[in-house]
This record gives structure tokens, sequence and C-alpha cells, in this order.
């Protein structure tokens, strides 16, 4: 195996997820992602050297999930989702009931990161993929003293909107 | 005992304090319950971020390069597109444009040629140029 395939089989899922939760959109997240690994196959055709291809992988996805929202303006839905009305819908079976919830969440989620500034979505998405707040500072570039203010604000701001909708962390 | 701030628990929670720090947010979490109370929320908070926000994986698809060249066409605006035809038309046609423009005006021009006093004035060489206003 190629280190080409090597970094798109270890990678590809964690940028695909971090794509899809900044553009809230799988189809355009799949293009970003494809033009990401496009930019390492050249990068290593040309004989560049990558100290941390992770990170630095992350950073061009990033880049790339800003250049689509800046070309598409607003992928993400704005409206949010009211929990109560979610539940009071009938299902025709308890798997029914499952899927429906789990695409209600999905709706609500993208729509809570939407109306947060894509440089907290990102962080959020990295702290969720166990990210070191290096990491995130490269990334976004962030200033590593501001990463961890950021990243708390950020939290602050989900776990208040996940409250309204009835997602009690404790 | 005042609790320890959010950002900083959260950093603790989170491996970013040096060993000294940690060290010290330790001791102060032995003598605060609040602040144990605290570091537990938060170690709840992130659990519920880290499930929600999680999706799943996907059977990673092959890597074609021609397939994502192409879809970089898909961006470009069709203006774009026919700006850039355009732009090769005019540029194919150059070549068989015809300067028609001519001279504004014309004027004799009389070069000082040298003279000879043996011989008459009406055998003396000049040399008269015609030309134009533009490459005065």
């Amino acid at each position: 195996m190629s280190p080409f395939d090597s970094l798109y089989n270890q990678h590809y899922n964690r940028l695909r997820r971090l794509a899809v939760r900044m553009v809230g959109n799988e189809e355009n997240a799949d293009d970003i992602v494809q033009d990401t690994f496009l930019v390492l196959y050249e990068a290593l055709d040309k004989g560049t050297t990558i100290e941390y291809p992770g990170t630095w992988l992350y950073k061009v996805t990033y880049n790339k999930s800003l250049d689509c929202l800046h070309r598409k303006k607003r992928l993400l839905p704005l409206e949010t989702v009211n929990r109560s009305t979610i539940e009071s819908r009938e299902a025709s079976s308890e798997e029914d009931t499952t899927n429906l919830e789990k695409k209600e969440q999905e709706a609500l989620i993208n729509a809570i990161l939407a109306s947060m500034k894509p440089r907290e979505r990102a962080l959020l998405v990295l702290y969720s993929e166990q990210c070191s707040y290096k990491e995130m500072a490269e990334t976004t570039g962030l200033r590593f003293a501001s990463v961890g203010k950021t990243l708390s604000r950020a939290l602050d701001a989900l776990e208040k909107q996940l409250k309204q909708h009835g997602y009690e962390a404790y | 005992m005042k609790p320890i701030d959010t950002q900083r628990l959260q950093a603790y929670l989170d491996g970013e304090l040096s060993p000294a720090e940690a060290a010290a947010v330790e001791q102060q979490l032995a003598q605060c319950a609040t602040s144990r109370q605290h570091l537990e929320q938060l170690r709840q908070r992130a659990d519920l971020t880290k499930r929600l926000l999680k999706t799943p994986d996907v059977a990673i698809p092959p890597f074609t390069k021609k397939s994502v060249k192409r879809r970089h066409l898909g961006y470009m605006p069709w203006i774009v597109t026919l700006a850039a035809c355009l732009a090769g038309a005019v540029w194919l046609l150059q070549p068989f444009k015809v300067e028609e423009k001519a001279p504004s005006s014309l004027y004799f021009y009389q070069e000082p040629a040298e003279v000879d006093a043996n011989r008459p004035y009406v055998e003396q060489a000049t040399n008269v140029l015609l030309i134009s206003q533009e490459t005065h």
C-alpha cells in the first residue's frame, strides 16, 4: 500500500465527519474530502514533506469547508427543531421510532451548529474527535492560548441549546 | 474556598494542563466539593457532546483523481465558462484584424546634406523624406 493509500484509508472518515458538520450536507462534504485528498496527492507527488499529515489534512478540509460555505452561503437548515413535536409524531414500530429520533436528532444538531460561527463549529467537532488544543489551533488558525476559552464558550452554547430541546447532560 | 473556574476545569478535564498545574487543580478539588461537582458536570457534558456530534463511518470510496478534477468544473459558474469561451474566440480572430488607419497628415522633411560651396545650389544633394506625423 502506498503512503497516499494508507493516509486515505486512515483519515477518510475523520475528515468526512468534520466536513459534514461544517457544511451540513453529505454531498458537499464528500466533494470536500475528495478535493482534500487531491491536494494531498499532488503535494506527495511533488515530494512535499508533511510532518503531521493528520493535522495538515484537517486544516485543508477546514479551509475547503469555509470556501464551500462562502460559495453556497447557507447550506445548513436554520430553523430549529422542536423536540416536543418530534416526540408527538407517530411511528409504526419501535425501529421506525428509533430511526425517526436519530434523523430528528441529526437535524437538531445541524440546526444548532448552523447557528454558531464556523470556527466554534469546527472546535466542537475536533473536540468530539479527541483532538488536542494544539491540533485545534493549527486546524482553525486560532491562537493556542485562545482555544480553551473559545472551546468553553462553544460547549456552553451547545449545552444551552441542547437543554432547550430536552437534552440534559446531567 | 473559591471554586475553580470553568475554563481551568475544562483544560484539566481535557488533559491540557502541565503536570504542576494539574497537581494544583487536584489539590483544590480535594478541598472543594463545588468544584468536584462542576468537574463531573463538565465530564458528562463532554460525553454528551462527543456522542451527539459523532457521525457514523461510511464505506470508503476509491480515490479517483480524474473524477475530482472533472467535478471542479461543476463549481465554475456558467457565466465564467462563457466569458472564457468568448475571450478565446477574440484571441483566435486577432491575426485576421487589418490595420486600416491612415496617417493623419504627411509632410516633407529635408535632411541636412553636406554643402559644396564650389557647385551651384540646384546641383546640391538633398535628402527629402516623406514622413507621417505619428512617427515624428
